[in-house]
Order: C-alpha cells, then structure tokens, then sequence
C-alpha cells in the first residue's frame, strides 16, 4: 500500500491537507534524485552543523562494561546539541525550493524548536514554534534560545499541554495555512511522506557510523542501540544497517516508573495499535482508542507514540524494543559522565545500560554501536534537582 | 430505515440544515437535552459528536467540548444510548455520529459498525479519514448499511474530487475554508461559490457546506449554491452554557433563512 511500512504509515488526515502531502510527496521525490540538491544539504551540514560527527570508541565504558567494545556515534557533538538539526536543515531547504516562506513546527523539550528556529534563520524564513504549556515551563531557556533566534513561540494550553498537544496545535495552524506554510515535523512520525523524509535526513548517522567503524574495526558492529521516543535518531542509525540482518538492532524506550505503573511513554512495550497525528502505529491509549497521558523523566522521549517504520521493524522482528525506566535513565547519566567525561541528555542516557548490558552479553571480541543522540547540557537544572545535588557541593 | 432517511430528504429538493452537537457536554442529560432541542426546532440531519482527546479538525469551542466531555466520562455507549433514545421520538431524521479514526479502529471497525447501527445512527463522519484510507471502515459501513460521508475541501484537486465523489455515500461534506471548526465573521464566499462549481462539474451528489457557519445570513448565500449547511460550533456554545431557549431560536433563524434559497 502506498506510503505504509507493512501495515503502519498511511495518511489519516483532513482533506485540506491531502494536497499538500501530495505537493511534498513529489517534490521531495524531484529533490531527492537531484545532486545539486544534497550537495547543498552536505555543505551546510559540513560547515554549519559539524557534520561528519566522530565515531568514539569508549574506553573506560568498556573496560566497566568488560565485555564486547563500546563505540559512540557523536551526535552530542552538533551545532545546536543534538541530532535534530540534521533534519531540519533538510526540511528547511525543502521548504525554499517548494516556494513557501513560512515554518511551523512542533516541540517537546525545545530541541527540536531550536533546531527549527536556527535553520530557519539560516535559509531566511518566517518560524513559529508550538509548545505545550507545561514543556514551556519547564524548559524555559530554550524558550529564550528559539525567540533570540527570531522564532515566535506559541504556548499551547489545551489537552495535556505537552508535545502530543503542540503537535495537534501545529496541525490546526497548517490546515488553516497549508496554502504558504511548510510545517517541519520533528522526528519520523506523522502522515507519509514524512517518516520517510525525516528518516533520510537522519540516516546519514548511520551512513556514517557504518564507513567509520569499517575503517576502524574492518567489521560491521554486533549491535546498534538507540533511544526510541517518536524515533528519528534511532531511525537515522538504524536504516543503512537494517539490510545486514546480522547487526541487531535495539531500540530504548522511555519506561518511566516501569511499564506496570502505567507512567511511561513506551509506546511499543505498553501500547497498542492505532491512528493519531496522521499515521497507523503504536499508541499509548485506553480501550476506547483515547490517548493517554505519558510520563517519561526526559521530556524529549514523553510522546504517546512511535515512528510508523519502528512499529514495522518490530512486528517484522528485525530490530528490538526494550525500555529503560527514568532510574536506569539517570544510573546512565551519571555513568557516562564519570567514565568518559560526557554528559549525555536524557534521552540517549536511556541507552546507555543497555549498551553496558549487550557487551556484557557479546562479550570480548564483539562490538556494540551507541548513538549519543544529544548533550546533557539542556537537562542540567532538572538533573539537578533530581539528584538533589546543590551546586554549592 | 437506515440510507434511504437520507436519500429521502434530498430528494424533496428542500435545503437542509445539518446540526452538530456533543454528546455528554456540557454533560449527559443537559447534551441529551440539547439534541431534542435542535430537532424539535427543525433541524433535518443530526450529527452526533463521540468525543476524542485529540481533536485536529477542531477549533477552540468544539475542542472544549471533547475534552469536557471526555472528563465527564462519555464513553461510546452514553454515545449510543442518546441516539437510540432520541430515535424513538424522531424516526425520519437522519442520525450521522461524528468522531475520529482512532475511537473506530480501536474499539473495533465491525463491532463500532454493527453497535452504531443498532443505535439507529445512519452514517458516519470521520474528518480525519480520507478517501484512501477509508476502504477498511467501508467494508463495514456497507455490510451494516451505514453511509460514510466524505470530505471535501478548498484545496481539493479536480482529480481529488472526483475520488471523494466515488467513495462517499449519498453525500458529500464540503469544508467551507482551509481551516479548522469554528465560527467566522466573515467567509471567503466567492471563493466557495467557485469551489462548489468545480464540485459541481465532478459530482452529482448532493453537497453540504460546513465549518465557520454560524447564522442565517451565511446560511441563505451558502445555501443558494449548496444543497445545505452544516452549523456546529454555534450550536455547541449555547449547549455548553445550557441556553435551550436561544438554541431553538439559532435553529429556527438557519431554518428559516435556508427556506429562503433558491431551489436548484
């Protein structure tokens, strides 16, 4: 079926909308073939994000681990902190050749609105940012950070006023100005084409990643691992490997204060299938198909859903899905930090005891591929607060 | 029974006026209330809201009443007890249940089917389905003799239109602006007299005109060139705040503006 993985994807959206999934659909696929385009891409990836990110083998982590070798795909490293900005870079560029002036976009824990907001001002075009009330409350720099750069940022106080509803926020603002407005969704999820587009902005980590340990290891790794929220970094990594059906691949999700609380934001661990922000996959949601809040210690990770592409590589059974609980979570926070003197965000912090856990599990001679999706510097306050460390300390 | 409500009030060639209510807001008993209002006053179609927690389609005063009434604990069977009550006292008016995909898909696309029907709902109205996702929920509209109603909109291409014209059943529901449920001042009325030509040169099913319409005015001039109008948040304002006396009013003003129209 056109624009599903399997049974997921698809596009239940209103009418109104349909054209300009249709306008994107095959303007991206005129893009796509065109090498002057990535070429582009490429150099404001290069010379504006940092890209090509290092692959980081982590000695000391392996050592702890004493298993198989640890490697980190340096995503922390990008202009703007985290991985998002290799996709809104691509979406942004997308935007100026369809013609469209204006930007919206939707963010949980304000990275993906920075990302927008600096592409934006990068290529010269007008950006408005959807925030959930409560995200704005607790995120309040990067609220700052995206208006120094230019970007109007929307609180949003209906719903539960957190990213499911920022999202639902920036789809009423597209349907009443799909006609002028390009609106650049975060991760891999919402109606086709843009998992797909999302994903091949991303997986030049993965394409990366796989020429880097190559030449480093002359093998491809045993196992690649990710923090799954929406999915865009895992997606990113996942995909050039996804065809070497030895590699395992192991998604993290957020398990809040365990699955059985019912306070998580495992879409895949704790869901079941559905249809929300236009695509057909795993939802958080009761019996009656209404969606439920999450709960997740990083805010970029607390989304009720998962990327259409994952819900296929698990039922399909190529890649994993396990969680993290937000203690695991930080255990992982504070050990990559002592270890390598790296603090991660939250999010990938998810990944990082698994990681310790598969190479345990591979043992010597195996090689285990961890995405840092994102710095810790973001989380620094929260993490604070939750460790109860005063700075005075 | 069932498609033919429909058929029926068509073919007396009457502009008809579509209401759009919440079911289980302000509450239960006050929406039950309301609904028997808007009929009493005239209304030709029912459209009956199941509440969802995120409403896309929606703007702020309908967005309000899915949430209130989700807090209010409606569930699909208070959904289905209003239709199966109100059906007793008014068996010729058309009943539509109005909701999003993902209540259908989860409870189950047959069994939401079969107990929809059973209700004596006639049709449904799924906004966020379009026509290329829609074959799953019409092999079960068309074994339960449900009419799925589509949507149409501004932004909808020649070839868009004629897809929606050969999947909707016995009408289509065109979207009068780009834009989500709420009431407007002004409507981009040339624009939509133009859309409604195009819909016209692609479709011979009779067409209805919803979101932003909110009194008699815009009834009359969107009803010359239409075969009715849909009138939603209006309704569902003065439900909220409990006003049955200004709601038969608002009803009784659309209707008589529409018997005003000119006949096709």
């Amino acid at each position: 079926m056109h624009g599903y993985f399997g049974r997921f994807g698809g596009r239940f959206v209103p009418e109104t909308l349909m054209y300009a999934l249709e306008e994107l659909e095959s303007k991206y696929q005129e893009l796509s073939s065109d090498r002057s385009f990535w070429e582009e891409l490429n150099y404001y990836l290069r010379t504006y994000a940092g890209r090509p990110t290092p692959l980081y083998f982590a000695k000391n982590l392996t050592e702890y681990a004493g298993g198989a070798k640890i490697y980190i795909k340096r995503e922390d490293l990008l202009h703007t902190g985290a991985h998002k900005i290799n996709n809104t870079l691509g979406q942004a560029l997308l935007t100026k050749k369809m013609g469209k002036k204006r930007v919206i976009a939707e963010t949980g824990a304000g990275q993906h609105g920075v990302a927008t907001a600096t592409a934006c001002t990068l290529l010269g075009l007008d950006c408005t940012v959807y925030m959930g009330e409560e995200d704005a409350e607790r995120q309040e720099l990067n609220v700052f950070r995206m208006k120094l750069l230019g970007a109007k940022v929307q609180v949003v106080k209906s719903g539960s006023k957190t990213l499911k509803d920022a999202i639902n926020e920036a789809l009423r603002d597209w349907v009443s100005n799909v006609e002028t407005t390009h609106y650049i969704i975060g991760s891999v999820v919402g109606p086709h084409p843009f998992p797909t587009i999302v994903r091949d902005f991303q997986k030049v980590i993965g394409q990366e990643a796989k020429e880097q340990i190559l030449k480093v290891e002359g093998k491809l790794p045993d196992a690649v691992i990710a923090c799954v929220g929406g999915g865009s970094n895992a997606m990113g990594i996942f995909y050039p490997f996804v065809e070497h059906t030895e590699v395992r691949l192991i998604g993290v999700e957020a398990g809040g204060l365990g699955i059985n609380s019912g306070k998580h934001a495992a879409s895949i661990n704790g869901g079941s299938v559905g249809v929300l922000h236009g695509m057909k996959s795993y939802f958080l949601q009761d019996e009656e198909g209404q969606i439920i809040p999450t709960h997740s210690v990083s805010a970029g990770l607390d989304y009720p859903g998962v990327g259409p592409e994952h819900a296929y590589l698990f039922e399909s059974r190529r890649a994993q899905y396990v969680y993290a609980t937000d203690q695991e979570a930080l255990e992982g926070f504070k050990l990559l930090s002592k270890l390598e003197g790296i603090i991660p965000a939250l999010e990938p912090a998810h990944a990082v005891l698994k990681a310790v856990e598969t190479a345990k599990e591979l043992g010597k001679g195996g090689i285990v591929l961890l995405n840092l999706s994102g710095r810790g510097d973001k989380d620094m306050y929260h993490v604070m607060n939750l460790l109860k460390i005063s700075p005075s300390e | 029974m069932g498609r033919e409500r429909i058929v029926e009030k068509f073919s007396r060639g009457e502009k008809v006026l579509v209401c759009y209510l919440m079911a289980g807001y302000p509450d239960y008993e006050t929406s039950l209330e309301a609904f028997r209002t808007v009929l009493k006053a005239g209304a030709d179609f029912l459209e009956i809201g199941f509440p969802f927690s995120d409403p896309v389609a929606d703007g702020t005063t309908i967005q309000r009443a899915h949430e209130e009434a989700l807090k209010r604990g409606t569930k699909l069977k208070h959904v289905l007890r209003i239709s199966s009550t109100l059906r007793e006292d008014f068996p010729d008016t058309p009943f539509f249940l109005m909701t999003y995909y993902n209540p259908v898909f989860k409870i189950g696309v047959e069994k939401f089917c079969e107990l929809v029907r059973d209700s004596g709902i006639d049709g449904l109205i799924v906004p966020d389905l379009p026509p290329e996702e829609s074959w799953e929920l019409k092999s079960y509209t068309q074994k339960y003799g449900l009419s799925l109603v589509l949507l149409a909109s501004p932004t909808s291409s020649e070839r868009r239109l004629k897809l929606i014209c050969k999947h909707t059943d016995d009408m289509t529901y065109f979207v009068s602006i780009t834009g989500t449920t709420g009431a407007r001042e002004k409507l981009p009325i040339e624009r939509l007299r133009a859309d409604l030509q195009r819909y016209r040169k692609s479709c011979d099913k009779p067409v209805v005109v919803g979101f932003g319409i909110s009194n008699g005015e815009q009834a009359k001039v969107i009803g010359d060139f239409s075969d009715g109008v849909v009138v939603g948040s209006a309704l569902v304002k003065l439900a909220g705040e409990r006003k049955f006396h200004e709601l038969s009013q608002k009803v009784q003003e659309l209707k008589s503006s529409l018997k005003l129209c000119l006949k096709p």
